[in-house]
């Protein structure tokens, strides 16, 4: 077979492509010529030509490393003349080649997420060395994990079961979501109380900072403690109280009247800051500072999400809520400080592109209208304003959407006086995920000329019991995990083990009823299609319930799995109809699909079975009035669509850095057309420029609301 | 008889409404430069036969029905305009003319499109979005300008 390697004068890359084919001792030809290079219609250098095809540096490096490759360098021979090379220092150090080339591959790439081999985070912005660290060890984080869930499912169901895990995860029927980011056994997202922080400040997480007692040492503890917190999780933490406290530290420094005079002189010094100055001085403190990458999870930011309730959802949460001075709750302040940050944020937003913390706001309803008028009047305002965030409305107060996307139940909503609020600690201890595209494929291969409404429910029925007892392991990794003090965001009280889910994801489901050639549309026969899968999980659900386990279901965002899932079902010859499987229950793609069929398709009649709940995010290409936002809120309840958002995506000039909440062609400040947008890929607010490629293809793909022009 | 090309629900045509947008075909006015000139010829489907079909589908969710056209036969419009208001709904009619076509519209897209004024969301066009009360009988009260809705967004850019 013929390698060549063309190449350029004092060029690190060809250098080390030369280097790696010495070392695997293949016979190689080096052709040192730019107009070679171009000639093979490349621009950079090095190529390498293998057999009959051609590689830039990246994809050569990857090649060189495939056993195929490898193979094909050295075919076995018949008798192997083995002749022992002189011994170099560097041969002990050779098996870690392998991470020496990924580096250089992840400093050539175009941004973090690119360079992601194995799963690109969404909230990394630029690549740095610091966001190099954690990717080079991720394989070995995932075969660790691996090791230690197959010894767990052996030791609790046996081997068999233990074999099968293995085989559902290498051949992607199931997909194990934060399995190469972080150690073994860590949980994946909280929304946890704020209560033990009152008491113990940092001191129970390891930290030296006592209880806060004002509203400065409250902001800056608040601060080390969600970063505490989210070294221990994989992903989200949700802080539904932060407002709340902020309020109550604000009181009790000015008074409980204090939103009453916002303007009022309070500060001697030489600014003579307002009472108002003060609050989002200290806004701006918690954002700017939560926003920052943390050195310590890759120079990730956190993932931080906080919640906004109306009247209703407030007075029952927080029912019988004591502080530690013995106060409660007071509302009329707490409504005038949710409004006071929504509106702060906003502004923000055009300064900076903040992506956290995501916010959701809670909405109660009676089945046909909002109970508390007010705030869904002041949704409506703020959408119209170009606000982005979340709304979720229930005919009860049963659950909670605090995880950007993770609706979860509030099992106990009672004040107690150790752990406070019971109503806001809940979460997700891990996800696993079912590609339901595969699953439908494999099930119509396994019982050919029968209808899928004989087989699909008993099949979807299955594989839920087998992710049950996967979960189930994770979950006793979790609790020997904290039975060995490593876990203390449990010990200290933010939130127990017995308050989050275990999680049932699922993707490809527009895909699997694709397959079948059915409509995706609002209409039965899509309905009884997800009704057929969704149903027997719901039930199994329910069923696997117990005093110290609960279940619920995702859709969860395809990020970056809907891309995986697609180019492996691709690779392994299934049915795909497109790069990166759908996050909805409608597709990104479809232009006939208008934002009210997709409220539709996020209602009840579709989402009902989905206890984990779905976000809808509404696409638009402009911004509404708030009539027309009022008239869609009402008709998410008409719907049953419990949570969802409005996106238009904002522009942001390239050259002179202007936020627009528009979408636009051109910067109004500067002319300039190197532009780009800030959209929600899955709750996270994020510059287009910033997702990995394939990403890239899904929002210039997504279909937003057409303004109509006459 | 009326012809249509489509319909969907849209929120830029009417403001403040979520109109039930439909596509008229046979459009009479023919301006120079006119951006859908497929609906100036009699080509879609039956309109008057579809459309309560259209209104079944959507009734729960939209405010408005817009007509985007007259087409050429005002017996069928004004049908067409009446099972609207028996559903309940307003109704928007886009015309290059200037004429109501014997129909209680509540709001109005007047004046042929001339491609140097530029389409609605041109501050420079001739053309005029009008709001109806038929509440009234006072012409000042009766007639609403509401073209500048079109132009200015409560967000800055």
């Amino acid at each position: 077979m013929t390698i060549r390697l063309y190449t350029i004068p004092n060029c690190p890359q060809c250098a080390l492509l030369k280097q790696r084919l010495t070392s695997l001792k293949a016979e190689f030809e080096v052709i040192c010529d730019p107009s070679e290079i171009e000639r093979l219609g490349y621009q950079t250098a090095p190529v390498l030509q293998f057999g009959d095809k051609t590689y830039n540096f990246a994809e050569s490096i990857k090649l060189l490393n495939s056993p195929d490759a490898l193979a094909a360098i050295h075919p076995p021979a018949a008798e192997e003349v083995h002749i022992d090379p002189k011994p170099s220092r560097s041969d002990k150090y050779e098996p870690w080649r392998k991470d020496l080339d990924f580096m250089h591959m992840y400093a050539e790439a175009q941004n973090a997420a690119s360079g992601s081999q194995v799963d690109a985070n969404a909230n990394v912005s630029n690549k740095n060395i610091a966001t190099m660290a954690p990717e080079v060890h991720k394989k070995d984080n995932i075969y660790a994990n691996r090791l230690l869930m197959y010894d767990t499912i052996t030791s609790m169901y046996g081997e068999e079961l233990a074999e099968e895990y293995l085989r559902q995860l290498e051949q992607h029927e199931i997909y194990r979501h934060d399995e190469s980011g972080m150690p073994v056994g860590t949980p994946y997202c909280a929304s946890i109380t704020l209560y033990p922080f009152l008491f113990d400040g940092m001191t129970k997480l390891g930290g030296t900072t006592g209880a806060p007692h004002h509203l400065r040492s409250f902001c800056g503890g608040f601060i080390n403690l969600v970063f505490a917190v989210s070294a221990q999780l994989c992903g989200a933490v949700a802080t539904p109280e932060f407002l709340a406290y902020t309020d109550y530290f604000i009181r009790k420094e000015y008074g409980d009247d204090y939103y009453q005079r916002p303007d009022q002189v309070v500060e001697l010094s030489l600014e003579r800051r307002t009472l108002d100055e003060v609050i989002t001085d200290s806004f701006a403190q918690v954002v700017y500072s939560l926003n920052q990458p943390a050195a310590a999870r890759g120079s990730q930011s956190v993932f931080w999400n906080i919640a906004y309730f109306d009247k209703y959802y407030f007075n029952q949460l927080f029912d019988g809520f004591v502080f530690p001075d013995g106060t409660s709750m007071q509302w009329e302040s707490v409504s005038w400080l949710q409004k006071r940050f929504m509106n702060w944020f906003n502004n923000e937003r055009l300064k900076n592109i903040l992506t956290f913390p995501v916010e959701s706001l809670s909405l109660l309803n009676d089945g046909e209208k909002f109970l508390d008028e007010e705030w869904a009047d002041f949704a409506a305002e703020m959408y119209s304003r170009g606000h982005s965030f979340f709304v979720y409305t229930s005919d009860s107060v049963d659950s909670l959407a605090s995880c950007c996307r993770l609706r979860n139940g509030i099992q106990d909503n009672h004040f107690s006086y150790t752990l406070g609020a019971g109503g806001v600690a809940t979460g997700s201890k891990c996800v696993m995920t079912i590609n339901l595209n595969r699953l439908v494929q494999d099930g119509a291969k396994a019982n050919p000329g029968k209808p899928w409404e004989e087989w699909l429910s008993p099949l979807v029925d299955a594989q839920v019991r087998k992710v049950h007892k996967y979960l189930l392991a994770f979950d006793h990794i979790i609790h020997d995990m904290n039975d060995k003090h490593m876990l203390p965001i449990y010990e200290a009280g933010f939130i127990a083990p017995e308050k989050q889910y275990l999680t049932v994801g699922i993707n490809g489901l527009v895909e699997a009823a694709e397959f079948f050639d059915i409509p995706i549309r609002d209409c039965p026969k899509y309905q009884q299609f997800v009704d057929a899968i969704m149903l027997p999980i719901f039930n199994a659900n329910k069923e696997a319930k117990t005093t110290k386990v609960m279940f619920n279901t995702e859709m969860v965002p395809a990020e970056n799995l809907g891309v995986k899932h697609a180019k492996w079902d691709k690779r392994d010859g299934y049915v795909v109809p497109r790069d990166c499987y759908n996050s909805y229950f409608y597709l990104v793609e479809d232009e006939t699909t208008n934002p009210i069929d997709k409220f539709r398709l996020h209602g009840k009649l579709y989402t009902g079975h989905l206890d984990g709940g779905s976000a809808l995010h509404c696409n638009l290409d402009e911004h509404l009035s708030k009539a027309q936002y009022v008239h869609l809120l009402n008709y998410a309840i008409k719907t049953g669509c419990n949570y969802f958002t409005f996106n238009v995506p904002n522009t942001v000039c390239n050259d002179c850095g202007h936020i627009s909440k528009h979408r636009l062609n051109h910067c109004p400040e500067c002319g300039s057309d190197n532009l780009d947008y800030a959209t929600r890929v899955i709750g996270y607010l994020t510059r287009i420029s910033k997702w990995s490629a394939e990403r890239k293809k899904e929002a210039a793909r997504r279909y937003y609301a057409g303004v109509g022009t006459v | 008889m009326l012809y249509y090309q489509g319909y969907t629900v849209s929120f830029q045509e009417v403001p403040d409404e979520i109109s039930l947008v439909i596509q008229v075909a046979d459009c009479p006015h023919h301006c120079p430069g006119c951006h859908s000139p497929q609906l100036q010829t009699p080509i879609g489907d039956p309109l008057f036969k579809d459309l309560p079909h259209m209104l079944a589908e959507y009734e729960d969710a939209i405010t408005c029905v817009c007509f985007m056209g007259e087409g050429q036969d005002d017996a069928e419009l004004h049908a067409c305009h009446g099972i609207v208001k028996a559903w309940g709904l307003k109704t928007c009619l886009y015309t290059g003319g200037y004429g109501m076509h014997g129909c209680k519209w509540d709001y109005i897209k007047i004046g042929p499109y001339i491609e140097e004024n530029g389409p609605l969301t041109s501050k420079t066009t001739n053309q005029r979005m009008i709001r109806v009360n038929w509440d009234t009988l006072d012409p000042k009260k009766a007639l609403t300008d509401i073209t500048d809705k079109f132009w200015t967004s409560v967000i800055p850019e």
